[in-house]
């Protein structure tokens, strides 16, 4: 075996990742070559030397000052998305009125039509009455309908993740409903 | 599963307490990582917090595949290349750099002065040599987890021990005829 193989071998031997055939050629060579046998010595010794620098304690209470710090970070990360959220939910509200107003604008169109037909329905002709009444029921359900399905397009496109606008949309829509079922009562009564 | 899957798998839902666990348990090598990067107590501390905060943060790319330790150390390690990039941490000069004698007894193996002297001469290798010998004979850290946080092939990992090895045998050999006649067999 040659020096270079050797000196491989010595750093097996310092890791402890040696074998037993291993180690009886490194100490063959080792018998029959002064300069390796002294390289090895010294090698040893600057790897013990090494191996005896302890590592530092961590700081007292250093896991303690990590915790407070992540909570710190979490409360003001918190406290900024209620923040948004504030805002998101006010401009929502604004914003949804507008839509909810605007749906209500239709409604009140198709009622106005619906009532055109209502104007015939004092007329002599029984069945042409209630032809009429059918009419109107048809329309102002329908103008009805409408405000809900802006409502509902509300709520699921554009605001479904804003809570605050999902409650107020909500409540409109059961709103809605009441209101129409008060409506289909009363004709229903009359 | 382990009981410290079990931790860091509480951690990663955000339990806090199962956290500092974590931290209980890898400060001592995080610091020690981030004081021979930095070469600062305090920028090592402050570098220790920093870096738990990002190893909780990024706590849920953990996937188990390598040893927790390794992983934090990589972060780690990372951190500190930033640091010292970012706020160009200086080094300080090897003369002033003194490392604290804990004086427990029975740990009294070399003396101080000696001490110095080793990390004095480890200081003064080329980086990348200081490295690996702080990471494989300081921290006791594997071949294998060396050359996961490196990057690097566990040949050339190895290769690079080996002969920061022989560069400080020199150096202490060549030193006051060296610490071996000085000192006899340790
Ligand atoms: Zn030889």
């Amino acid at each position: 075996m040659n020096c270079e193989a050797a000196y491989e071998l010595m750093m097996k031997c310092i890791d402890n990742e040696i074998d037993c055939d291993e180690k009886w050629l490194l100490e063959k060579h080792l018998d029959s070559c002064p300069d390796c046998s002294l390289e090895f010595k010294s090698l040893r010794e600057t790897v013990k030397l090494l191996d005896e620098v302890e590592m530092e304690e961590a700081p007292e209470g250093i896991e303690k000052k990590v915790i407070s710090r992540i909570m710190q970070e979490d409360e003001m990360k918190a406290q900024n998305k209620e923040r948004i959220m504030k805002v998101a939910a006010c401009f929502a509200l604004i914003l949804g009125w507008f839509e909810i107003a605007y749906a209500f604008m239709y409604a009140s169109v198709l009622n106005l039509a619906a009532g055109y037909f209502r104007v015939f329905i004092h007329s002599t002709d029984r069945f042409e009455n209630i032809l009429m009444e059918i009419w109107y029921a048809a329309i102002s359900l329908s103008a009805k309908l409408i405000s809900l399905g802006r409502i509902a397009e509300l709520v699921i496109n554009d605001f479904t993740n804003m809570y605050g606008t999902v409650i107020f949309a909500g409540a409109l829509l059961v709103f809605a409903g009441l209101y129409m079922l008060n409506s289909v009562r009363k004709m229903v009564r009359r | 599963m382990t009981d410290e899957a079990l931790v860091i798998k509480r951690a990663q839902e955000g339990d806090l307490k199962a956290f500092e666990e974590l931290v209980v348990k890898y400060k001592k090598l995080v610091y020690n990582m981030c004081f021979r990067m930095l070469k600062d107590r305090y920028d090592a501390e402050d570098g220790t917090q920093e870096a738990f905060i990002k190893i909780y943060r990024g706590l849920r790319a953990y996937n188990g595949r390598s040893k927790f330790s390794t992983w934090a150390l990589k972060i780690t390690s990372n951190m500190c290349i930033d640091l010292i990039r970012k706020r160009k941490i200086q080094t300080v000069p090897i003369e002033d750099y003194n490392i604290k004698d804990d004086s427990s007894p029975e740990k009294h193996f070399i003396d101080s002065e000696t001490k110095k002297d080793i990390n004095k001469a480890v200081n003064e290798l080329p980086e990348k040599y200081r490295t690996v010998i702080i990471y494989y004979h300081f921290m006791n850290l594997s071949y294998a987890e060396i050359s996961d946080i490196l990057g690097e092939p566990m040949s050339i990992v190895k290769n690079r021990i080996y002969r920061a090895r022989l560069m400080l045998k020199n150096k202490f050999s060549e030193r006051k005829g060296g610490y071996y006649e000085l000192r006899g067999s340790v």
